[in-house]
C-alpha cells in the first residue's frame, strides 16, 4: 500500500536523556516512526522521547533484553525495523546507506559492523550485530542476556556496509553490566542450549579464563550446526581458547575446519598465522596472513565481518618479519598497522625503534606529519617521547613550536626544551619557568645532576644532590642511586651492588647517554654496577651501545657475564649485526670467536661474505695498480646488438606472453644475446623441454660465460640428470656461438670447469679449465678462472705468479673480480636455500651485485 | 617381458625376411623402447633406406636421430615426413626444435610459425 511505513526505529531506554536528541535527530529522514520501550527511567527520558515524536511504552524490567525488544516489535508498524541503543550511533557517512538496503527483495535482515573497542570485552558475538530486519510476526527474540532471533526463523541475512559505534566509553560498560549478570539465568533455563553455552564461553574468554571457557565452547561446538549465524565465531573462539592454552594440535584442527567451512571469515587465518608463528612455521604464517589481506581487500566477501582488526593483522605480519630480522619489511607492516582503525599507539614505539635501526628517519617524519594533520596531540607526545629515547634532541627542539601550537606554551613544553638542552650537555642556568612544586621540576633536577656529571662539575652536582634529598617526589632508592653514582665518579666508591629494576633502568639510560656524549671512561665506570643487575636482554643492550663505539674489550667483558648457550648465541647475533651495519668487520669477527664456536644462523653467511668481498676488493685494487695496458689479449667483448635471426626466433616463440609477462618486443633491441637465450631457455623449461632449455642456457653461457642466471640453470640441470647432461653436452653436434669459444671441445671442458667451480670442487675445476686454456679465444676466461681458483684456495702467491707469467690486463682483472664475486653470490645462494626468509642474505647479495655494477660503470 | 618376447619373435621373422622394412621398423621401435639406441638406429636406418616413403619409418627414424643429438639428419627426415603428413603438429614441433639445436634460428622460427598455423587450423 502506497504511503505505508517503511522503517521503524526501535530503541530501548533507561536514563538515556542525554543521548536521545542526537539519536533521533541523526536518523530523522530515514525512519518513519520511532518506538521507545522505556524501562523505568528516573530522568526525563520518557517525556523527552515523546516530545521528540516517539511513541513511548513503559515496561517493568523483567531481567530480559528479549522481552524489551519484543515489545518494540509488537508496536512497530514499519515493514522494516532498525534497532539502536541511544548510546550508539551510526557512522555519519553510513546513514544514507540504510534506506537502499530495504529495496533488496532477497534479504530478510542485515548485520551491521558494531565497533566495540573495549579491552575488557574484546570478544562479542556477531548475533548482536543483527540490527535491521523485516518486521514479520514470527521474528521474535529469545534469551535474557544476549537476545537472538533463532536462525531457523530468520535466515537470508547479509552483511551491510554500515558501522555502529558507541558515543561514549561508559555506554558499553553500562550495557554489559546489565547483560552479563543475566547469563546465569539463561544457563539455568537453557542448560543444554548451544547458544547459551557459547555465550558463557565468550564471557570466560573475555575474562581470560581460557581453561574454564573450554567445556562450554566444546559443548556448544558439539551441538551447533554450521548454518547458524554464530557458528564461525564459535569455531574461532574455540580455536582461540586452545591457542591461548598452547594446545596447538587441537587449535590447528579447529582453525583448519574453520578455514575450510568459512573461507571468507578471515579471523581464522589470523589466528592460524599466530599459531604457526608460535611454532616457528613462518612460511605457513606468511601464507595465511597474505591470504587474509587478499580477502579483506574485498570486504563484501567477509561474512560474517571480521572481529580482529586489520591493525592486528599487519602487526602480526610485522612481528613475523622482525623475528626473521627483515627489519624494513617489519617497519612497513607496522606503519600500515598504524594507519588502520583501532591501532594501538604502542606500535609507534616499534616503528620508532625500527626506523632508527634501518636508518629511515623519514618514517618518523611522516608519522609526525600525519599526526599533525589528524590533530592528534597524544600521538605527537608519544612521538616526542620516542625521539627523546633516540636522543634526537635537535629534532625535538625543531618540532617544539608545532607541539606548542597544540598544547600551548607552558611548563610541559618548557620542561621538554630544558630537558633537551641538559641532555645535550649544555650548561643551563635558568629554570624559572618551572615551578618548584611541579613534577617536572623533580625530573629536571635529576637531569641537572646528570648534566653536572657530563661536565665534571662536581661541586654543583653535590649541591643539587643536597637539594634532591629534600624532594619528597623522588623515591629513596633513586636518591641512593644518584649518590652512589656520584661516589663512583669521584672515586669515593669502587664496589658494585645489585639495583632494583627501576634504578637499574635509570643507570642504564645514564650509561648509554654517557657513551653517546663520548664519555666512555665514565660509562665504563658504571658498567660493573649495571652488569650486576642486568638480565639477558639488558646485557645485550649494554653491549650494543659499546659495539657502536667499536670497543671490543668491553664487549668481551660483557660476554663473560653470559652463561647460557642460547643467550650467548643471541648476544653474538645482535652484536655482530650491529657491527656489520657499522662496517666494523674485524670486531665482528672477534666477537664471533668469543667463547665456544657457535652457529649464528644466516649471519654467518653475511659475515663471511663481507670479509671475502673486503679481501677481494683489496686484492683487485692491488692488481689494478700493476696492470699492463694495451696487451695483445682481446678486450672483454661487448655483447653488441642482438643477432637478428635469434631475435626473430625469440619473437616467434613469444616467450613473454607464454610466461605471463609482457609480450616480446618491448626493449628487445637492448637485450644481449645471452639474455635472449636465457629467456628462450625459460620458455622451454616451462614447456618441460629440459634438453631444449639446457641448449638455450648453454648458448647463453657461450655469449656470456659469467652470466649468473645461466650458470645457475646449467648447474641445476646437471644435478637433476648428470648422465643425460653429459650425453647432451658431449654428443650434440653444434657449433659454439659468441666470441669466447671456437670449438665444441673447449666449451665442453669449460662447462665442466664451471660446474665444478660452483660446487667448490676447485681441484677438478682447475683441471678442466687448464684443458680449456688451449683454445685461443677462451684462453682469458679459462685463465681468469684458474687464477681465481688459486686465490680462493688461499694460494695467493701462485695466483700472482700465474698472472705475472701470463700477463695481467685490465680486462683480465675485471674478469677475476667478476668470477670471485660470482663465487660469493653462489655461497650466499646456499645460505638463501637454508634461510629462505633471510632479508640479510638478500640484501647482501644485492649489495654485491650493485658493487660489481658500480665498479664496471666507474671503469 | 612382453617386449622381449615380441623382439625375439620379430627377430625370428627378420631372419626369414631381412629386407622387410616394416619388420625392420618394428624391431627398431622395440629396441628404441628398450633404450638400445645404437641397435635401434641400425634397424631404423636400414628400414628407411629400404622404404623412404613409409610414414611410420620416417617418423620413428627422425625421433631416434633426435634422441641421439643428430639434429641435422633429424631435421631432414622430419622434413621428408612432413611432406607426406603436413599437419602432424608433433613432428612440426620436433623439426623446429632440431633447427634450434642446430642454431638455424630462421628455419626454427619459420617451423614454429607453421606449428602455430597447424594448431589454429586444428582448433
Amino acid at each position: 500500500m502506497e504511503g505505508g511505513k517503511r522503517l521503524s526505529l526501535c530503541v530501548v531506554t533507561k536514563d538515556d536523556e542525554e543521548f536521545l536528541p542526537a539519536c533521533f535527530g541523526e536518523l530523522q529522514g530515514i525512519a518513519d516512526e520511532t518506538i521507545v520501550v522505556d524501562l523505568g527511567s528516573r530522568d526525563g527520558t520518557a517525556a523527552l522521547a515523546q516530545r521528540l515524536g516517539a511513541r513511548v511504552h513503559q515496561m517493568k524490567w523483567g531481567d530480559s533484553c528479549s522481552e524489551a525488544k519484543n515489545l518494540c516489535l509488537d508496536h512497530a508498524n514499519g515493514r522494516w525495523v532498525l534497532f539502536l541503543q541511544p548510546g550508539e550511533k551510526i557512522r555519519e557517512e553510513h546513514v544514507e546507506r540504510i534506506l537502499p538496503l530495504l529495496d533488496n527483495p532477497n534479504v530478510e535482515g542485515y548485520l551491521f559492523h558494531v565497533n566495540n573497542p573495549s579491552e575488557e570485552h574484546s570478544v562479542s558475538s556477531p548475533v548482536q550485530s543483527l540490527r535491521l530486519f523485516r518486521n514479520r510476526g514470527k521474528y521474535r527474540f529469545r534469551y535474557r542476556s544476549f537476545e537472538r532471533i533463532p536462525d531457523e526463523l530468520l535466515g537470508a541475512l547479509e552483511l551491510a556496509p554500515v558501522t555502529v559505534v558507541h558515543r561514549d566509553d561508559s555506554v558499553l560498560s553500562r550495557e554489559l553490566d546489565m547483560r552479563i549478570p543475566l547469563l546465569p539465568k539463561d544457563l539455568e533455563e537453557h542448560p543444554q542450549d548451544g547458544y547459551v553455552q557459547y555465550l558463557v564461553g565468550i564471557e570466560l574468554l573475555n575474562r581470560r579464563q581460557y581453561g574454564e571457557s573450554l567445556p562450554y565452547l566444546q559443548a556448544a561446538y558439539a551441538g551447533a550446526s554450521f548454518g547458524e549465524l554464530f557458528a564461525p565465531h564459535l569455531l574461532k573462539c574455540l580455536g582461540w581458547a586452545y591457542l591461548c592454552l598452547q594446545r596447538y594440535e587441537e587449535a590447528l584442527e579447529i582453525l583448519n575446519e574453520g578455514v575450510e567451512k568459512f573461507p571468507f571469515y578471515s579471523d581464522f587465518l589470523i589466528l592460524r598465522a599466530e599459531l604457526h608463528k608460535q611454532r616457528e612455521r613462518y612460511g605457513e604464517a606468511f601464507q595465511d596472513l597474505n591470504d587474509c589481506i587478499k580477502i579483506r581487500e574485498k570486504p563484501d566477501t567477509c561474512a560474517p565481518g571480521p572481529e580482529i582488526g586489520s591493525a592486528v593483522l599487519f602487526e602480526t605480519l610485522g612481528e613475523l618479519h622482525e623475528r626473521l630480522c627483515n627489519d624494513r619489511r617489519a617497519l612497513r607492516c607496522y606503519c600500515r598497522a598504524c594507519e588502520q582503525d583501532g591501532a594501538d599507539d604502542s606500535l609507534l614505539y616499534s616503528i620508532g625503534r625500527l626506523a632508527q635501526k634501518t636508518g629511515l628517519p623519514e618514517m618518523m617524519e611522516n608519522l609526525w606529519a600525519q599526526s599533525v594533520r589528524q590533530k592528534n596531540p597524544q600521538r605527537l607526545m608519544i612521538l616526542t617521547d620516542i625521539l627523546f629515547q633516540q636522543r634526537e634532541y635537535p629534532k625535538i627542539l625543531e618540532n617544539l613550536g608545532c607541539l606548542e601550537s597544540f598544547l600551548g606554551k607552558g611548563e610541559q613544553t618548557e620542561s621538554i626544551r630544558l630537558s633537551c638542552s641538559l641532555m645535550l650537555g649544555d650548561a643551563v642556568e635558568d629554570f624559572s619557568a618551572i615551578d618548584r612544586g611541579s613534577s617536572f621540576y623533580s625530573q629536571l633536577l635529576l637531569q641537572r645532576i646528570e648534566n653536572c656529571w657530563f661536565r665534571d662539575d662536581w661541586p654543583q652536582a653535590q649541591r643539587l644532590l643536597l637539594e634532591m634529598d629534600g624532594v619528597q617526589e623522588i623515591d629513596a632508592p633513586l636518591k641512593s642511586l644518584f649518590r652512589l653514582i656520584q661516589d663512583l665518579f669521584t672515586g669515593r666508591q669502587t664496589g658494585t651492588q645489585a639495583l632494583g629494576q627501576p634504578e637499574a633502568e635509570t643507570a642504564v639510560q645514564l650509561h648509554n647517554h654517557l657513551l653517546w656524549l663520548g664519555r666512555q671512561e665514565k660509562a665504563s665506570a658504571l658498567l660493573p654496577l649495571l652488569l650486576a643487575s642486568a638480565d639477558g636482554e639488558g646485557v645485550v643492550s649494554l653491549a650494543q651501545e659499546w659495539a657502536r663505539h667499536d670497543r671490543f674489550p668491553m664487549l668481551r667483558t660483557i660476554f663473560g657475564h653470559i652463561s647460557g648457550e642460547e643467550q650467548q648465541v643471541a648476544f653474538k647475533q645482535r652484536i655482530i649485526e650491529q657491527l656489520l651495519s657499522d662496517g666494523l668487520l674485524e670486531t665482528a669477527k672477534r666477537v664471533m670467536q668469543l667463547g665456544k664456536p657457535q652457529s649464528i644462523g644466516d649471519l654467518e653467511y653475511v659475515l663471511w661474505a663481507r670479509f671475502f668481498t673486503e679481501k677481494l676488493r683489496k686484492w683487485i685494487r692491488g692488481l689494478r695498480g700493476g696492470a699492463q695496458e694495451n696487451k695483445e689479449e682481446e678486450a672483454f667483448p661487448a655483447s653488441g646488438r642482438p643477432d637478428d635471426a635469434l631475435l626473430r626466433l625469440y619473437h616467434s616463440l613469444n616467450p613473454g606472453a607464454e610466461a605471463g609477462e609482457g609480450a616480446a618486443g618491448e626493449d628487445d633491441a637492448n637485450l644481449a644475446n645471452g639474455e635472449i637465450q636465457n629467456r628462450i631457455g625459460d620458455f622451454y623449461e616451462k614447456q618441460k623441454k629440459k634438453e631444449m632449455a639446457l641448449c638455450a642456457y648453454l648458448r647463453a653461457l657461450q655469449w656470456d660465460f659469467l652470466n649468473e642466471y645461466a650458470q645457475k640453470k646449467v648447474k641445476a640441470l646437471f644435478k637433476e640428470a648428470p648422465d643425460g647432461f653429459r650425453d647432451f653436452l658431449e654428443q650434440t653436434e653444434w657449433v659454439p656461438e659468441g666470441e669466447w669459444f671456437c670449438h665444441r671441445e673447449e666449451f665442453v671442458y669449460f662447462v665442466y670447469g664451471l660446474i665444478h667451480f660452483q660446487s667448490c670442487l676447485f681441484e677438478q675445476s682447475y683441471a678442466f679449465f687448464s684443458q680449456t686454456a688451449v683454445g685461443e679465444k677462451s684462453y682469458p676466461a679459462a685463465l681468469a678462472y684458474r687464477v681465481g681458483i688459486l686465490w680462493l684456495e688461499g694460494k695467493e702467491v701462485e695466483a700472482g705468479a700465474l698472472l705475472d707469467q701470463k700477463g695481467k690486463t685490465a680486462e683480465l682483472i675485471l674478469l677475476l673480480d667478476r668470477i670471485c664475486r660470482s663465487y660469493v653470490l653462489c655461497r650466499l645462494e646456499e645460505g638463501r636455500q637454508k634461510y629462505p626468509y633471510s632479508e640479510r642474505i638478500s640484501r647482501e647479495r644485492k649489495q654485491i651485485r650493485n658493487g660489481a655494477d658500480n665498479e664496471k660503470d666507474a671503469r | 617381458m612382453n617386449s622381449l618376447n615380441d623382439l625375439q619373435r620379430k627377430l625370428g621373422l627378420f631372419l626369414k625376411d631381412p629386407e622387410n622394412p616394416r619388420l625392420l621398423n618394428g624391431i627398431g621401435v622395440l629396441l628404441y623402447q628398450m633404450e638400445d639406441w645404437e641397435n635401434a638406429g641400425r634397424y631404423l636406418k636400414k628400414a628407411y633406406e629400404l622404404d623412404p616413403s613409409d610414414q611410420d619409418i620416417l617418423y620413428n627414424y627422425a625421433a631416434l636421430l633426435g634422441t641421439r643429438f643428430r639434429w641435422k639428419e633429424a631435421a631432414a627426415v622430419y622434413g621428408v615426413y612432413l611432406a607426406l603428413c603436413p599437419h602432424d603438429e608433433e613432428a612440426i614441433e620436433k623439426m623446429g626444435d632440431s633447427f634450434y639445436q642446430l642454431g638455424e634460428y630462421d628455419s626454427a622460427a619459420r617451423t614454429y610459425e607453421l606449428l602455430r598455423e597447424a594448431q589454429k587450423g586444428a582448433s
